[in-house]
């Protein structure tokens, strides 16, 4: 049991921290929800109401589509796009898909290797590009509920304005949807652009996202 | 997360209320019930009515000139806000802890701006 806690402390801690801030921003809303509707001279609602209402929904997927797009265009761009001097990049002369041999496909998978990286047909091509196909369908539904519980949110303020919705097509090409969605997408391509930059000249001992401390800056996609 | 979702998008099952919310409003002010039409309306809007005509609720709300609705048309709900569309003119309603309440009535539009009310809440 030791065992397994140790060598499962990464996901288990960031399953917790996900959990206790999920709550706590299900709290914090809530809380911020009433107080605008107090402002607004309108009724305030409970908490399980809440966190089954648009506002709260919106509020979530805005932020998961945006992170795994984030993963998404990261993983996929690292394959061919490098940065010399940064721990997140491939080295200099190994852009592409690489070898057979190097990604232990096929005849030059070892015996341990996943039984879809052995076969060598459309299980391998399909495996070859799992990471990415369901961070693109996970990036996709939160994209679409998104949408979704932000055109009942934008539409519940309209109302409160004494203004006439607007349809759900309408709505995906209005301002409301953009602000929301490239909010989140220009910090996102920001943490990602400056974290691969500074960890060319910046070190943290001991972690698999920096360099050694003494490593080189002009040494590529080595981690300490 | 998917709850909120599958609510959202197929309706919040809050239609046939607001409905016969704003339904029993104008039945209240056909009857000249005053004080039935007031039980109905959102505290801002009737604190608003009171004020704005220096009189108790149940005679000032028959005394504004909240045109005949019709027959429903359209309703609509979003979250804590619904909207029913009569033949000749348009009521909002809020959701508040005693049920649905008549937020604005007597609404015509004016797009793009905000629907002008003979009743609103400011």
């Amino acid at each position: 049991m030791r065992k397994f806690l140790v060598h499962n402390s990464l996901s288990l801690v960031f399953g917790l921290l996900f959990l206790g801030s999920l709550v706590g921003q299900a709290l914090a809303g809530w809380k911020q929800f009433n107080d605008e509707q107090l402002g607004e001279r309108l009724g305030t609602i409970g908490f399980w109401d809440y966190i089954t209402s648009a506002d709260f929904a919106v509020d979530v997927s805005e932020n998961w589509q945006s992170e795994f797009l984030q993963f998404l265009v990261f993983l996929v761009l690292t394959v061919w796009v490098l940065q010399a001097g940064s721990p997140e990049s491939k080295e200099l002369d190994k852009a592409g898909l690489e070898t057979k041999k190097d990604q232990l496909i096929g005849p030059h998978a070892a015996e341990d290797s996943p039984a879809w990286a052995k076969s060598d047909d459309w299980r391998t091509v399909l495996y070859s590009n799992s990471l990415a196909l369901l961070m693109a369908a996970i990036f996709l539904a939160s994209w679409l509920a998104q949408s979704v519980a932000g055109w009942a949110v934008y539409n519940e303020t309209r109302l409160e304005q004494l203004r006439d919705p607007i349809g759900w097509s309408s709505y995906l090409l209005h301002p409301d949807f953009w602000a929301r969605t490239l909010q989140n997408w220009q910090s996102e391509f920001l943490a990602v652009g400056s974290f691969a930059v500074l960890a060319i000249y910046l070190r943290q001992r001991g972690s698999p996202e920096s360099k050694p401390v003494g490593a080189a800056h002009q040494d590529t996609g080595v981690e300490g | 997360m998917p709850l909120a979702l599958a609510v959202t998008a197929c309706g919040t099952g809050h239609e046939e209320e607001v409905e016969a919310t704003a339904a029993d409003f104008y039945a209240a002010l056909a009857d000249r019930d005053g004080a039935a039409a007031c039980a109905l309306l959102a505290p801002a809007t009737r604190s608003e009515l009171e004020q704005s005509s220096g009189k108790p609720c149940p005679r000032a709300v028959l005394e504004e000139k909240v045109p005949k609705a019709g027959d429903p048309d359209t309703v609509q709900v979003f979250g804590t806000e619904g909207q029913v569309t009569f033949d000749r003119e348009t009521t909002f309603l809020g959701d508040f802890p005693q049920g649905w309440r008549v937020v604005a009535a007597g609404c015509t539009p004016r797009e793009p701006r905000p629907y002008d009310c003979v009743l609103s809440g400011g």
